[in-house]
C-alpha cells in the first residue's frame, strides 16, 4: 500500500516537474493495456513485468488502468463483437488451433471473444494512447502548471516555512 | 533556497536496475521455501489431512518435490488402525509420480508412470498411533445401502434351517410349547369371545320370550270375549262391542311387537350361524402360523443350499454394493455431453478448437503396484498394476484398469488373481470384477450351530471365482466356489440326526458352490446351487418328509382339541337359539288366532249374534215398539 501511494506521489511530482514525459506516457499506455484486458491472464502479467523491470511511472499505469477499466466495461459488447469476428476468421482458424494446442500459450485466454477483442483493440490503439498521453502531459504543463505557478498564492505558498521544510526534505529523501 | 542549490539529479537508464535486489531476494526467498521447508509443510498438511480423514494418527516419514523434475515421492506412509492402535491398517513404503512437463505447461497432471511400493496390511507400528475422539455415531449411507442387500439375502435363508430339520427329526413335540402360547391361539380367543356373546344374547332373549309368550293376558281377552257374547242386554252388548275394538287395537299392538322381535332374533341368529365357518378359518390361520412358529419348513433342494451359502454370497454382494457406490462417489458418471449454457455477455464467447494435443486435468497413465510380504503383517507378494486414472475418462476412451496378482502365505491364500474395471469411456458407465484364488484356507464355517446340532466344517481348502458386472443400475454377479478336504464337525443330540448326516457329509469330498445374483439393487434375483445342499436335502428328505407330516398332523389335532370343547359349546347354544325363534312364532301364532277370534266376535256382534235374536239394531227397534212410540 505505501509502495503504491508512494508511486501516486511519485506520478503526480513527475506530472508537475519538467522531466519525464516518456515514462508517464508508457506508464499511461501500458495501464490502458491493463485496463482492457478483462481479467488476469498471461499478458497482464507481461504486462506488469514490463512496468517494473522498466523505467515507467508505475503510478499512472495504476491509475490509468483503474480509469480504462471502467471504459473497458462498457466496451465489453463491442469487444465482443470484435472477438468473435476475428476468431472465426478461417483464414487464422489453423493458427489459432496451432495456438491452442501448445504449451502456456492458452494462459492468454486468446480463444474467449472478449480477451481477443480487448487485445487487438488495445494493440491497435497503443501507439495513440501513447502519442496521445504525451502530448496531453506536455500541453498540461505548459498551460495548467505553468500558469499555476504565476498564481499569487503558489508564490506565497512557495516562501512559506512548511514549503521550505518540504523542498528539503524531497532534497535529500525525496527520489 | 535557490534551485542552483539543488543537486541534479542522475539521469536514470530506461531499466529499473534498482529492483533487480530485492526482485533477486523475492527469487532466493522462493526458491528456498521450496528447496527446504515446502516438503516438510507438505508432509505435515498429508499427516494432518490423513489424520482428520482417518480418526487416527496418519505418518509420512518423507516427502520429496521437484520442481524440475516434476516428480512426487511420498516415503513411509502409514495409517494406523483406529480399532488396533498398536498395528497399521495400510502402510506403503514408497509412492512415486513422474509428472509430464508437457502437461504441467498446460496446467494438466499427468502421471506416465508411478510406482506404489511395498503394500502392507496389518503391519506392527514401532509405538501405537494415537485415535481421535469418536465422532457421534451417524448413519452411515454406505452401511445402509449394504443392509438393503443383506436385508434382501437375510429373505433368502434360515440360519438354523438345518438345526429345525433335525429337531423335527427328533421327533420335537410342539405340545409343550403349544400350551405356553394357547392364549394366541386366535381361533381359541375368539371362540371363547364367541361364547360370551351368545351366552349374553342368549339371557336377553330368554327375558324376552318369556315376556312375549306370556299367555295371561291371551287367556284374560278370552274370558272378556266369551263374557260379551253371553251377554243378552242390547245395552251391554253395545258397550261390549265397544269393549272389543279396544282389545283387538290391544292384541294387534301385541302381535306386533312380538313380530319385530321376531325379525331381529333372526339377524342375530343369522350372525351366530356364521360363527362356526368363521372359527374354521381361524384355525386354519392359527395351524400356519404354528406351523411358521415351529419352522416347519417346505423341503426344497434350493432352499438347503440357500440356507447354507446364502451368507457368505449376501457378503460379497455387500462389498460389491460398497465399493460400487464409493466408485460412483469419486468417480462420477459424466454426462454424453455437457449441457452447454449461454455464457452471460460480459464473460464472451469462449471457443474450442480441435485439440490436436492436449491432456485431462488428470491422467494416471501407469502406476506399478509390488508389495513383498513380511513376517507378523497380512502383507503378500503382490504385484499389479493400475492404469488410466483419470478425470476425463471419455477423452482418455479407455477404462480404469485395477489388474493384481499375488499370494498372500500368512492368510494362506495362493494365486489370487483380481482385475477390477471401471470403464467410463461409454454413454453408461460400467464397472467390473473378476477375482480367482486359486487355493485358500477355510479355518471354519459352522451350517448350524444349535443345542441341537452343530454341523460345519473344522477346516477345508477352498478355490473360488467371482465375476461381477454393474451397468446401468442392474448387477449381474456370479460365484462359483469348491471346497475339498472338508473336515467336518457333526455333534447331534439324537443318535438319528448323527448318523444321518455323518453319512451323508461322509460320501462328499468335494463340495461346489454356484450362486448367480442378478436385476436392479433393490430387487436382487438370486439363486445357489450347491451339491452339499442337494445331498442333505435327498439324505434327509424321506425322514424329513415324514417328520413334517407328522409335526402338522400333531399341530392340527392340538389345535382342534383346544377348539373343539368350546366350538361344540358354542353349537350347542346356536341350536338353543333355535328354540327361542320357535317359541316367538308360536306367540305371534296365538296372538293372531286371537286377534281373528276378536274380530269374528265383532262381527257377529254386528249381525246380532250372541245370545239375543236378531242384530243390535233390531233388538233396538222391538224395544222402541214395546214403548209404544
Amino acid at each position: 500500500m505505501t509502495l503504491l501511494l508512494k508511486q501516486l506521489f511519485g506520478f503526480f511530482k513527475l506530472l508537475h516537474s519538467e522531466t519525464g514525459n516518456n515514462q508517464l506516457a508508457w506508464g499511461v499506455a501500458l495501464g490502458f493495456i491493463l485496463g482492457m484486458t478483462p481479467a488476469l491472464s498471461l499478458q497482464s502479467l507481461l504486462v506488469f513485468f514490463c512496468l517494473f523491470f522498466f523505467r515507467v511511472q508505475i503510478g499512472a499505469a495504476f491509475l490509468a488502468a483503474f480509469f480504462f477499466k471502467f471504459i473497458a466495461f462498457l466496451l465489453d459488447p463491442a469487444f465482443d463483437a470484435v472477438g468473435q469476428w476475428a476468431l472465426e476468421l478461417p483464414a487464422l482458424q489453423g493458427l489459432f488451433t496451432d495456438l491452442y494446442n501448445m504449451p502456456i500459450v492458452p494462459f492468454t485466454r486468446f480463444n474467449n471473444s472478449i480477451v481477443m477483442g480487448s487485445g487487438i483493440v488495445a494493440i491497435i490503439l497503443l501507439p495513440f494512447v501513447l502519442a496521445g498521453s504525451k502530448w496531453a502531459i506536455i500541453k498540461y504543463r505548459v498551460t495548467v502548471v505553468e500558469r499555476f505557478r504565476e498564481t499569487k498564492l503558489f508564490k506565497v505558498w512557495t516562501k512559506t516555512s512548511l514549503y521550505a521544510w518540504y523542498y528539503k526534505y524531497d532534497t535529500y529523501f525525496g527520489n | 533556497m535557490t534551485t542552483e542549490e539543488k543537486k541534479a539529479p542522475k539521469k536514470k537508464g530506461p531499466i529499473r536496475w534498482e529492483a533487480i535486489i530485492p526482485v533477486t531476494i523475492i527469487c532466493a526467498g522462493a526458491y528456498a521455501y521450496f528447496a527446504w521447508f515446502f516438503d516438510q509443510h507438505l508432509k505435515k498438511a498429508i499427516e494432518y489431512v490423513g489424520t482428520q480423514a482417518n480418526g487416527a494418527e496418519v505418518n509420512v516419514a518423507s516427502v520429496k518435490t521437484s520442481f524440475l523434475r516434476g516428480s512426487f515421492d511420498l516415503n513411509g506412509l502409514q495409517v494406523t488402525d483406529k480399532d488396533m492402535p498398536a498395528q497399521n491398517i495400510l502402510s506403503l513404503d514408497n509412492v512415486h509420480f513422474q509428472y509430464m512437463w508437457d502437461a504441467l505447461l498446460r496446467m494438466k497432471f499427468v502421471v506416465d508412470d508411478a510406482s506404489i511400493n511395498q503394500i502392507q496390511v496389518a503391519s506392527k507400528r514401532s509405538r501405537p498411533g494415537f485415535v481421535l475422539p469418536p465422532e457421534p455415531a451417524k448413519p452411515s449411507k454406505l452401511d445402509g445401502l449394504q443392509k438393503e442387500v443383506l436385508d434382501q439375502v437375510k429373505k433368502e435363508y434360515s440360519q438354523n434351517m438345518l438345526g429345525d430339520l433335525i429337531g423335527l427329526l427328533e421327533g420335537a413335540d410342539p405340545k409343550d410349547q403349544l400350551e405356553k402360547i394357547r392364549e394366541e391361539l386366535k381361533s381359541e380367543k375368539r371362540v371363547k369371545e364367541m361364547i360370551a356373546d351368545v351366552t349374553t344374547k342368549q339371557k336377553v332373549w330368554e327375558g324376552e320370550v318369556k315376556r312375549l309368550s306370556d299367555t295371561t293376558k291371551l287367556k284374560a281377552i278370552e274370558g272378556q270375549v266369551q263374557s260379551i257374547k253371553a251377554e243378552k242386554n242390547v245395552l251391554k252388548q253395545l258397550a261390549g262391542a265397544k269393549e272389543l275394538n279396544d282389545l283387538l287395537k290391544d292384541v294387534q299392538k301385541q302381535a306386533k311387537e312380538i313380530q319385530g322381535a321376531g325379525k331381529k332374533l333372526e339377524g342375530e341368529i343369522r350372525t351366530v350361524s356364521a360363527y362356526p365357518n368363521e372359527v374354521q378359518a381361524l384355525v386354519k390361520d392359527d395351524i400356519a402360523s404354528l406351523k411358521n412358529r415351529f419352522k416347519i419348513p417346505e423341503l426344497d433342494v434350493k432352499d438347503m443350499a440357500m440356507a447354507l451359502f446364502a451368507k457368505e454370497f449376501g457378503d460379497y454382494i455387500a462389498k460389491a454394493r460398497k465399493y460400487q457406490a464409493l466408485a460412483k462417489q469419486y468417480l462420477p458418471e459424466k454426462k454424453e455431453r455437457e449441457e452447454v449454457l449461454p455464457p452471460p455477455r460480459e464473460i464472451g464467447k469462449t471457443y474450442e478448437f480441435p485439440i490436436t494435443k492436449s491432456y485431462p486435468l488428470f491422467w494416471l497413465k501407469r502406476a506399478a503396484i509390488s508389495s513383498t510380504g513380511t513376517p507378523g503383517s497380512y502383507s503378500g507378494n503382490v504385484s499389479g498394476e493400475l492404469t488410466n486414472v483419470t478425470t476425463s475418462p471419455k477423452w482418455v476412451k479407455k477404462p480404469i484398469v485395477l489388474d493384481l496378482k499375488g499370494d498372500f502365505p500368512a492368510s494362506e491364500m495362493y494365486g489370487v488373481q483380481a482385475k477390477v474395471t471401471a470403464d467410463f469411456t461409454g454413454a453408461v458407465a460400467r464397472q467390473g470384477l473378476d477375482l480367482k484364488i486359486t487355493t485358500f484356507a477355510i479355518p471354519g464355517r459352522m451350517f448350524s450351530e444349535s443345542d441341537k446340532l452343530k454341523f460345519g466344517l473344522k477346516k477345508a481348502t477352498g478355490s473360488t471365482k467371482l465375476t461381477a458386472a454393474l451397468q446401468d443400475g442392474e448387477m449381474e454377479m456370479s460365484w462359483n466356489a469348491q471346497i475339498s478336504k472338508p473336515d467336518w464337525l457333526v455333534e447331534a443330540k439324537s443318535n438319528l440326526a448323527q448318523e444321518l448326516l455323518s453319512g451323508i457329509v461322509g460320501g462328499i469330498p468335494l463340495i461346489y458352490v454356484n450362486g448367480n445374483v442378478s436385476g436392479p439393487w433393490k430387487a436382487l434375483n438370486m439363486s445357489i446351487t450347491s451339491n452339499l445342499g442337494d445331498e442333505l436335502a435327498n439324505g434327509m428328505k424321506a425322514q424329513v418328509s415324514k417328520k413334517i407330516a407328522e409335526a402338522e398332523g400333531k399341530l392340527q389335532a392340538l389345535v382342534d382339541e383346544k377348539i373343539k370343547g368350546p366350538q361344540a359349546e358354542l353349537l350347542g347354544q346356536l341350536k338353543g337359539n333355535g328354540d327361542f325363534l320357535s317359541q316367538i312364532k308360536n306367540a305371534d301364532q296365538l296372538y293372531k288366532a286371537n286377534e281373528d277370534k276378536i274380530k269374528t266376535e265383532i262381527a257377529n256382534l254386528q249381525k246380532g249374534g250372541g245370545k239375543g235374536k236378531g242384530g243390535l239394531e233390531e233388538q233396538g227397534k222391538k224395544l222402541l215398539k214395546k214403548f209404544k212410540f
